[in-house]
């Protein structure tokens, strides 16, 4: 063989016997995991690009960020508050609901983003060599600014009635360690369902759709509006069963110091949050690759709408 | 450092982020030209470090980004691994990128735009040895954009028996900035018998390198393939240096 024969790097070999096989990469959950924890720096340059585009084109630009949950939430506490009188365990309603709604919104908009990342970020599991895993939870990224957003805003409010009724409404203590726990409860299993859903997002679109109304039922059926107090029967058992109930009411615990959470409840949701998330990791390696791969038709979002 | 570097700012370097990993560019922050001139560059790099580029561009109204993943080889798409031939391939990252199974090579598939390689002087760009009629740019596009200086840990011997007044060839062994070992090969031009300076890199003189990993010659040789192997030429092979 001549020297001018052997091929460079980064060229072809002149010369192979056999056919070339490509398959899909199926790693193991640990090296999912791994891998992703080495990519993490990644997670806000990907996750963040969905802000960028929501709010191109609006007049008000990033303002929406602000606006959008104030709004909504506004009026959630108009109705609820003003109109229905719901109880709330002697603190004001707007505060009560606000409280909940970090715990209700870390689990939902997590949920939300995390189900969509393949149609937000594909671009970049098409092009670039990254664990699939990074892209639902990158979704993470843009949640974590929605439940700031509304942090700030329960913040403002607290300064408001600590001024107006002259009382401190929040328990700042080491209470407050069971409100991080509830937080990481509750995105640890938006973390495991996003897995289950983005993949089978991939699949159908439907279910992003139907995950749109399922929200809506699913909040009124966990005490972020309303307390416990207010539960009887059937409604009670729900409250028990429901995954996310645990969480939100060991938020408001230990932001108020008021309410507590049935020891049943908690176990249920820690239980189905491992098995959601060890599932989730396991469906998300195994069938991700290949939906990617033979579902071409589903293109990236052109526009993001503000959800 | 290649010369590449230049269109960098902040401190950032290609054989930094020649780490195997996907790496997003903002346009004011790690670089000031056209998204679509980093690229080229990105390529440009890419060829000077002995690796592979894939790059792409994501614009989103005021803001600008070039995102960058590099790999160890290019391979047309069907081909094995070029470094120890095997032909089981995982996918990784659509149909872009893949590792190999016998060497966990990091592998860039992309279809050729030509059959020829780049490195090899073409007769329709002028003299069959490399050089215009002017002589000065196709002997930039023969020499390419690898420097020597890419290569960590690098020994070189002259090889006087190739070497004339025309040009001088060394020969040699080294690492890429991956750490895998090669053999070496560098071949200056002379003009009236000195070196041309490299017109892209102040100090240094314009010269071709070609490597070749040992990988696939040590597995070769492991498996005894090579054993009383003496094809024809393989002890004199034919060169066709550029004239000076």
């Amino acid at each position: 063989m001549s020297a001018s024969a052997i091929s460079e790097p980064g060229t072809t070999p002149p010369a192979t016997v056999g056919t070339v096989e490509l398959v899909d990469d199926q790693p193991t959950p640990w090296r999912m995991l791994h891998e992703t924890w080495a990519h993490r720096g990644l997670l806000p340059r990907i996750g963040t690009r969905v802000l960028v585009k929501g709010t191109a084109g609006a007049k008000l630009g990033r303002s929406w960020l602000f606006l959008r949950p104030t709004l909504s939430i506004v009026g959630l506490s108009l109705l609820f508050g003003a109109v229905l009188d719901v109880p709330s365990h002697g603190v004001p309603y707007l505060l009560f609901l606000l409280v909940g709604m970090i715990g209700w919104m870390a689990f939902e908009r997590f949920l939300w983003w995390a189900t969509r990342s393949f149609d937000s970020y594909r671009r970049f599991a098409d092009n670039f060599d990254l664990p699939l895993l990074l892209i639902p939870t990158a979704g993470g990224c843009v949640a974590a600014i929605e439940v700031g957003i509304v942090t700030l805003l329960a913040g403002l409010v607290t300064v408001y009635f600590g001024v107006v009724d002259g009382r401190f409404y929040l328990e700042l203590g080491p209470n407050l360690l069971l409100s991080v726990a509830a937080l990481a409860l509750a995105v640890s299993f938006a973390w495991g369902l996003g897995m289950w859903l983005s993949t089978l997002n991939l699949k159908a679109r439907d279910v992003r759709i139907v995950l749109r109304y399922l929200f809506t039922i699913w909040l009124y059926v966990t005490p972020v509006i309303y307390s416990t107090e207010a539960l009887e029967g059937v409604f009670s058992l729900l409250a028990t069963l429901n995954p996310m109930a645990a969480p939100v009411l060991l938020f408001k615990q230990g932001m108020f110091g008021v309410g507590s959470v049935e020891p049943a409840a908690l176990a249920i949701s820690i239980c189905a949050t491992v098995v959601i998330c060890l599932s989730g990791l396991w469906f998300l390696t195994r069938k991700a690759p290949r939906y990617l791969r033979e579902d071409r038709f589903v293109m990236e979002d052109d526009e993001e709408e503000l959800p | 450092m290649v010369a590449a570097d230049a269109a960098l700012s902040g401190g950032l370097t290609w054989a930094s982020l020649a780490d195997m990993r996907p790496h997003r560019l903002k346009r004011g922050k790690h670089f000031r030209a056209e998204p679509r001139e980093l690229q080229a560059v990105a390529a440009d790099a890419a060829s000077a470090l002995d690796l592979a580029v894939h790059t792409l561009r994501d614009e989103l109204r005021q803001y600008q980004y070039v995102w960058v993943q590099f790999a160890e080889f290019r391979v047309d798409p069907g081909a094995p691994c070029p470094r120890c031939g095997a032909l089981r391939l995982v996918r990784a990252g659509g149909d872009h990128f893949a590792r190999c199974t016998g060497c966990d090579a990091r592998l860039l598939i992309v279809a050729p735009k030509g059959s020829r390689a780049a490195s090899e002087p073409r007769e329709e760009d002028g003299r069959k040895d490399g050089l215009s009629n002017d002589g000065h740019v196709d002997l930039l596009k023969w020499a390419g954009r690898k420097r020597i200086t890419a290569y960590p840990d690098v020994k070189l011997v002259r090889d006087d028996e190739r070497s004339d007044d025309r040009f001088e060839t060394w020969y040699g062994r080294g690492f890429t900035v991956q750490g895998h070992a090669g053999v070496l090969e560098v071949v200056y031009p002379l003009r009236d018998g000195e070196r041309v300076p490299d017109p892209d890199v102040e100090g240094e003189d314009l010269h071709r390198v070609r490597f070749w990993s040992i990988a696939a010659f040590q597995r070769a040789m492991e498996l005894g393939v090579l054993k009383g192997w003496e094809p024809a030429g393989f002890l004199n092979p034919p060169t066709d240096p550029p004239a000076g």
